[in-house]
């Protein structure tokens, strides 16, 4: 008997648990709306999650259009080919979810690397061997690795051995310690559901291969052996103005809308290594520098400046045990005490559209099941093909996640690793978060390096590969880098379907994650989304804590 | 947890408040009371240590009160008691102070009182006292009371373990200047581990030369970080000065032993001191184009100028007009010391005059 729930009308239907829905389904049953929330993948986060290596490995072999009996995740139901177009006098419009999920990603290659370096004994990894032959993860080795020489195969066992140490992103993002996404935590109380890790080292690679480790405090600029005398004090005195910078705007007067780049040469003789510090890794600029203006540069500088000394000398923080899938089920969490009803590994096969209004009514879900709100928020994968005007220019993000035995530069809970453009033959800027087992990412002996860019070249991982050879000991046999076990390459698109006509207005998207490091830019979106629907609410107003007794 | 704004409290709520304040003025008001009748009639049993525990819990800083509580240690449970006793009694004395320590880490009494139980018991650790004041300099790496009282623990230390932490504790040091060199304390700790640290070590000339240097390195390293930081300039004046001394008590042991070589070690000596006074000089002026308004910076160039001009004998007129420049823009920039620079100022134009 399928399971059908009592209540049919609801105030808000949200589908998708990524980070912009879930902030909304908190937000929304907050303030006393009904919310029937509904993902039809197994898992919370969405495109935001983060997956076990066993589920990260079949997650890409189903996006590599492996079928889907082969792999243990995501059984999701097709939808049914006969389109039913009409369901009592309303549109009845399909939705192909899986579909639309393997559109969004694209040049997925995996790699696994053999233990070349003979540091166990062949005893110990006969035993290796041995156990797996009775694993569940034999399946898996079998069918992976019918073109894997011996060394690679260990690999993978070890690897699928320890799967469920892992919590890979898909989608990884760090949180800036002043900002919308923290300042929300903080109110909202859904930080208390969270633990994070503080992320507090910054390197820039420069030519002649080397990493110099970005000085962004006080005592950064005044410990660091690399930075000159006089570098120092026009670094410091940068650094003081831009924590500042709008109260004196007699020193940018003129740079407004002009490279960021002129100003700091021109106004702060700031130049070279010292240059290349301050726009990618202190202003964390995405794009060329040329495309950041000095009003633009200004802002992001500042935001990091005033970042550091909440948490320590960080100006990052790093939500443990996957960021994307944790802080999303941290605002679920809050929907559902506020009365949130949720259905996970539930799959809907149409939205009904009214012929008359063109406004959403409702929708029918994998039991046949009709349910009605007065508004739809739904991630884009949910949306018919028929509602959207895919943009062919859209942005695309190029991926990595690479497993390491050994940590780069040095040991930590987490760092950051900035190539700029044109450092490794790339043409954005190239980061690259390091996690440790600290922050819940990976087992106690790896690390994990999360590389990202926006898409230039041809794949993922034209897009990365260069940088990833200066990282890890991957083809030049530099015995004193790391060795990487596994490397995952993808891209993925950052769809904006508010550019869609097409949509009723009471059908709200939320977007795909961005090229940014941070969550941000999400966190706004959710609330101006919240704000337009709900003008004049509170958005995620404190939850009254029960041990509060402050009297 | 962090960073939740405190709720305005209701009218209701502040009155609750100040009703509960007025009857623990009153409460606080009998204690000290009954402290004045105890102490007039000598009474040194356990009730007058409890209300000295009681009074102190709310106010460490009534000195009166610590030395009403050592009376009645010592003519109470410290009396004729056993060694074993008085070790125990003490050491119930020193958690009770790590106790206030958290309500006040900058008490001079509780410090006080510390010191004397540690010097009454037999078996003091002073092991355990280095990491308690290593826990507070970890909590406020600028509380002066901490440092001084590290300062003793380690003369005990290195007195009972007779072994040196000279090295350990200079090092300590660096490690507090790297965290946030904004730290008067530190630098000046600094100031009283590295003449020994020389003495100790036992370096020859060539030695020291090189570790006074790196000490350059480093506070060049903060002022050009900061130049608005004191702290630092003052261990720069203080290495600058330490350097005219080292120099001139060498000169003076030199002169007793050979009377015939003290010429030549005299040009010696002030070549050398002139030579460190001109790198410095530069150094300072490097800076001064970068921040020219920079008061600290203007101020170490006046001083190291004027030293110049009393060990060379050419210049002086130049260097006369450069001090007075530099005082009419410490008079604009620095208007609360105008009358200091003025005077300053005074000698050198007097000097041009004369």
């Amino acid at each position: 008997m399928p399971q059908q729930l009592e209540v049919t009308e609801y105030d808000v239907i949200i589908l998708g648990t990524g980070f912009v829905e879930s902030i909304l389904a908190g937000a929304l049953a907050r303030i006393g709306k009904s919310v029937l929330h509904m993902d039809t993948n197994e898992y919370y986060g969405g495109s935001w999650t983060s997956f076990n290596f066993q589920e990260l490995l079949d997650w890409a072999q189903l996006l590599q259009g492996c079928p889907y009996y082969l792999v243990t995740i995501c059984h999701v139901e097709e939808s049914s080919g006969n389109s039913q177009e009409n369901f009592e006098g309303k549109k009845a419009l399909p939705i192909n979810f899986s579909k639309a999920r393997r559109q969004a990603y694209s040049t997925i290659e995996y790699e696994i690397y053999g233990i070349l370096k003979q540091t166990n004994s062949t005893e110990e990894n006969e035993e290796y061997l041995h156990k797996d032959e009775q694993d569940t993860s034999e399946e898996t080795i079998r069918h992976v690795s019918t073109s894997l020489s011996n060394f690679e195969r260990e690999t993978l066992a070890k690897l699928l051995k320890e799967s469920k140490q892992y919590n890979l992103d898909i989608a990884p993002k760090i949180m800036p310690c002043r900002g919308e996404l923290i300042e929300l935590l903080i109110s909202s109380g859904v930080g208390r559901y969270l633990e994070f890790k503080a992320l507090d080292k910054t390197y820039i690679y420069s030519d002649q291969d080397t990493f110099d480790k970005v000085p962004c405090s006080k005592e950064d600029v005044f410990t660091s052996q690399t930075v000159t005398l006089i570098d120092k004090r026009k670094l410091m005195r940068f650094l003081t103005f831009a924590l500042d910078f709008t109260n004196s705007p007699e020193t940018f007067e003129g740079y407004e809308e002009k490279p960021y780049e002129k100003f700091l040469k021109e106004k702060f003789q700031i130049d070279g290594k010292l240059l290349s510090a301050v726009l990618y890794a202190i202003t964390l600029i995405q794009t060329k520098a040329n495309d950041v203006n000095t009003i633009q540069g200004l802002t992001y500088t500042q935001r990091y400046l005033k970042s550091l000394g909440r948490y320590g000398n960080a100006a990052f923080l790093v939500a443990l045990y996957g960021a994307g899938s944790e802080i999303s089920q941290g605002f679920c969490r809050i929907s559902a005490v506020f009365g949130g009803i949720y259905m996970l590994n539930h799959s809907i096969k149409h939205l009904l559209i009214d012929k008359s209004s063109n406004n959403f009514t409702g929708l029918i879900d994998v039991n046949g099941q009709q349910l009605s709100s007065t508004y739809l928020i739904t991630s884009i994968d949910y949306i018919p093909e028929k509602l959207l005007q895919e943009n062919e220019e859209c942005e695309q993000i190029s991926r990595a996640i690479v497993i390491i035995d050994r940590y780069i530069h040095e040991e930590g809970d987490a760092s950051l690793t900035i190539f700029p453009p044109d450092s490794v033959g790339n043409e954005y800027p190239i980061r690259v978060l390091q996690f440790s087992e600290g922050t819940r990412s990976c087992p106690e002996d790896k690390y994990v390096l999360y590389m990202s860019t926006k898409a230039s070249g041809k794949s993922a991982k034209e897009d990365l590969y260069k940088a990833l050879e200066k990282l890890v000991n991957i083809s030049n046999d530099d015995a004193s880098l790391s060795s990487p076990l596994f490397a995952l390459f993808y891209r993925h698109k950052f769809r904006d379907a508010t550019l869609s006509s097409l949509l009723p207005d009471n059908i709200i998207v939320t977007n795909d994650s961005d090229s940014s490091l941070d969550f941000e830019t999400a966190t706004i979106q959710a609330k101006q989304l919240f704000e337009k629907m709900c003008p004049n609410e509170e958005f995620l107003p404190a939850v009254p804590d029960p041990d509060d007794d402050d009297l | 947890m962090h960073g939740r704004k405190r709720v305005k409290p209701s009218a209701e709520v502040e009155k609750l408040r100040k009703e509960k304040e007025v009857t623990k003025i009153k409460e606080y008001r009998n204690l000290v009371e009954s402290y004045f009748q105890k102490k007039d009639k000598k009474e040194f049993d356990n009730d007058a240590l409890a209300l000295t525990t009681k009074i102190l819990s709310q106010n460490p800083d009534f000195y009166s009160i610590w030395n009403f509580r050592r009376l009645i240690l010592l003519n109470g449970l410290l009396k004729e008691c056993s060694e074993e006793d008085k070790q125990q009694t003490l050491s119930t004395e020193l958690v009770f102070l790590q106790e206030l320590f958290q309500l006040n880490p900058k008490s001079y009494w509780i410090f006080n009182h510390r010191r004397w139980c540690l010097e009454t018991m037999q078996n003091p650790d002073w092991d355990k006292e280095l990491q308690l004041v290593g826990k507070f300099l970890e909590l406020d790496a600028r509380n002066f009371h901490a440092w001084d009282y590290r300062r003793y623990v380690t003369s005990k230390l290195s007195c009972t373990t007779e072994t040196s932490l000279t090295q350990i504790e200079f090092d300590f040091t660096t490690t507090k200047i790297n965290q946030n060199f904004s730290n008067y304390s530190a630098w000046h700790q600094r100031s009283k581990l590295l003449p020994l640290l020389i003495k100790e070590k036992n370096l020859d000339e060539q030695e020291k030369k090189k570790l006074i240097d790196k000490e350059f390195e480093l506070v060049k390293a903060a002022f050009y970080t900061d130049p608005d930081d004191q702290s630092a300039w003052l261990y720069h004046w203080w290495l600058v000065a330490q350097g005219s001394i080292i120099s001139t008590s060498q000169m003076n042991e030199e002169s007793k032993e050979s009377s015939n070589s003290l010429n030549q070690n005299l040009s010696i000596n002030t070549s050398e001191r002139i030579e460190l006074l001109q790198r410095e000089i530069n150094v300072v002026r490097e800076l001064l184009e970068l921040e020219p308004d920079s008061k600290y910076c203007l101020q170490t160039l006046a001083n190291l100028l004027s030293e110049l001009k009393s060990n060379v004998k050419e210049d002086s007129k130049k260097i006369d007009d450069e001090i007075v420049t530099i005082c009419d823009r410490l008079i604009k920039i620095d208007k609360f010391r105008t009358k200091r620079y003025e005077d300053l100022r005074s000698k050198f134009i007097s000097n041009q005059q004369g």
